[in-house]
């Protein structure tokens, strides 16, 4: 019976010359897991508790018949998830 | 040619293309983990659309815009919100479970449990939890679709249904993940150009950005801002559980971090799950800010997209807007039923079994197995019963209470035991249906909550705290899972 065949969920993949097509191809160079992503989690905190209180504020009346709050807190929060993504995605922090 | 002929050839053709996609990928899946997860197959684009598709229902769609032209922008903030959790779910989990599933054999997402917390208990429950809620989501998505077709195409209910499931159910069986995640790459295309032709012709019609809003006050006052139709703690919980609890709350997109072969694959993935989102949410926004202002009468809220679409723009693009909404239910309905299958046959079938199965017959039962749960959705959205609609309610709630802090906490805390993992589990799932239950004993529906507080708050708050406390006051894991999940030297891991 194929080594692959034998291991059950959660047990460890075999080296890169034992691997079969089940296995997952990407092999890690240094063996180290990825840090805290400590940045992405404060702005991740900044979103949430930022977001919830714009929510309850009362925003005077902006642009367009909207007041600033949608600006601000809708649209503006696109705009944070978008960048914040990219910063991530470009740190890795 | 009359509109519901248009919309039907449209359909056609694109179903036909659907269906070459699967059987082109067909010879991709050689054995049933390739099937499940196409592992190391998919790019950035199909997993970053795959990802946020899956997400993403077809009635979120309809659901979505029907909701927000009734309730304005007191219901916007969860759509922010669902944006974010694309960020949420792959700065958190998405490299910690890529690394893990290069480390150990993870086909779900049951199984990063099951490597985890070490324990039976812990995988069938998880794995229960997670079929008792897909085969209704599956069932109800199935539902709205030949409700569609009823609505649109004039098109007998029954026969829309089969149909309609018959095309998802089938590219499923044949392609597997390859064909499931392509198919939502195309169907998350046709989105994107939909929604970036509609939501500027309604807009306009409505009378530009501003008149829309103004007229949008006079339809409906208290919708103009956040707060003013619905409570403050309902607008405050819906942003905060539509965002970080799809951690727990959806874990077929989830199992999408399984599949990369590599960090930038994941991390471009991230950006184009997030722009995409965003995008989508931006203009349901708009469009059903500009449904209330150019349809204030309209009955079925559900129906405002489609309506809007036959009042606004020419048949043959309304047929492939059409499409487009139907994409999204099948992107849904083919992650949902490929995870449900993997399930059976990984957490309930495998472990089981007196033999190790061999490839190709693993293939086969894959195949058979996502057939037999399709076909027992689409016979279960024939006539669907009254407490289906309440499971599907619920069932997001009860992923995210009960997952959210047993994945999250798994992944990056050392100390959380087999205990510790269970009772966060159960406690959090346990919450959730018991703040449902007092919300019915004090408002006679499942829909309103003690305080306008949702269920999917309440839950996730219990279950770190029954995560944390059993933890503690039981043993350590055993070391080879601390130095398989977090590297040598970390943690107090017991040799077991």
């Amino acid at each position: 019976m194929p080594p692959h065949q034998r291991r059950r969920p959660g047990e460890p993949a075999p080296s890169p010359e034992n691997r079969s097509p089940d296995d997952h191809p990407y092999v890690e160079p240094d063996g180290k897991f990825p840090g805290f992503p400590i940045v992405s989690v404060i702005l991740m905190a900044v979103f949430l508790v930022g977001g919830s209180v714009g929510l309850l504020v009362d925003w005077p009346a902006g642009p367009a018949n909207l007041d600033w709050g949608v600006w601000v807190v809708l649209y503006g929060g696109y705009g944070f998830v978008i960048s914040a993504a990219l910063f991530h995605a470009r740190t890795g922090r | 040619m009359p509109e519901a002929t248009l919309y039907t050839v449209i359909l056609v053709v694109y179903f036909a293309a659907l269906m070459g996609l699967a059987f082109r990928f067909n010879r991709r899946n050689r054995s049933r983990r390739e099937f499940f997860l196409a592992r190391g197959d998919l790019g950035p684009a199909t997993l970053g659309f795959s990802y946020s598709a899956t997400q993403m229902s077809g009635s979120s769609y309809m659901g979505a815009v029907g909701t927000e032209r009734e309730l304005g922008y007191n219901f916007a903030p969860a759509g922010v919100s669902s944006a974010a959790a694309a960020w949420f779910t792959y700065v958190l989990l998405g490299e910690r479970l890529r690394r893990l599933a290069s480390r150990v054999r993870c086909t779900t997402i049951v199984d990063v449990f099951e490597a985890r917390y070490r324990g039976r208990a812990v995988s069938m429950t998880a794995t229960l939890l997670m079929l008792l809620a897909f085969i209704p989501l599956i069932a109800a998505q199935l539902k709205a679709a030949g409700n569609l077709f009823e609505v649109l195409l004039g098109v007998p209910y029954l026969l829309g249904l089969v149909v309609f499931g018959g095309i998802v159910i089938l590219y499923t069986v044949i392609g597997g993940m390859h064909a499931v995640a392509w198919t939502d790459l195309i169907q998350g295309a046709i989105m994107i150009v939909g929604f970036a032709v509609l939501a500027p012709v309604a807009v306009s019609a409505a009378g530009g950005f501003a008149e829309m809003h103004l007229r949008y006050a006079e339809f409906n006052p208290g919708g103009i801002s956040f707060l003013g139709e619905m409570p403050a703690l309902w607008v405050v919980s819906s942003f905060l559980v539509w965002g970080f609890f799809q951690i727990g709350g959806a874990p077929a997109a989830v199992t999408r971090f399984l599949i990369p072969k590599d960090r930038g694959t994941l991390r471009r993935a991230l950006v184009i799950s997030i722009a995409f989102s965003s995008f989508i949410y931006i203009g349901s926004t708009l469009i059903a800010i500009a449904s209330g202002v150019l349809l204030p009468d309209l009955e079925r809220t559900d129906l405002a997209l489609p309506t809007l679409v036959q009042l606004l723009m020419h048949p043959l693009f309304g047929g492939i807007l059409v499409a487009a909404v139907l994409g999204a239910t099948m992107s849904t309905i083919d992650s949902v039923l490929l995870l449900a299958s993997s399930l059976v046959v990984e957490n309930l079938y495998a472990p089981m079994a007196r033999r190790e199965v061999s490839r190709r017959r693993g293939l086969r039962l894959a195949r058979w197995t996502t057939l037999a749960i399709g076909a027992l959705a689409l016979v279960v959205a024939i006539d669907p019963p009254a407490t289906i609609l309440f499971i599907v309610t619920m069932s997001f709630s009860l992923m995210a209470s009960a997952f959210t802090f047993p994945l999250l906490l798994g992944m990056w805390w050392p100390r959380a035991t087999r205990a510790g993992g269970l009772a966060g589990m159960v406690g959090g799932a346990v919450t959730c249906v018991a703040w449902y239950g007092l919300g019915y004993l004090e408002h006679g529906t499942f829909d309103n909550w003690i305080a306008g507080l949702w269920p999917a708050l309440v839950g996730p708050a219990v279950s770190p705290v029954l995560l944390v406390g059993v933890s503690l006051v039981t043993r350590p894991p055993p070391r080879e899972v601390v130095e398989v999940f977090f590297g040598a030297g970390k943690g107090e891991g017991e040799r077991s």
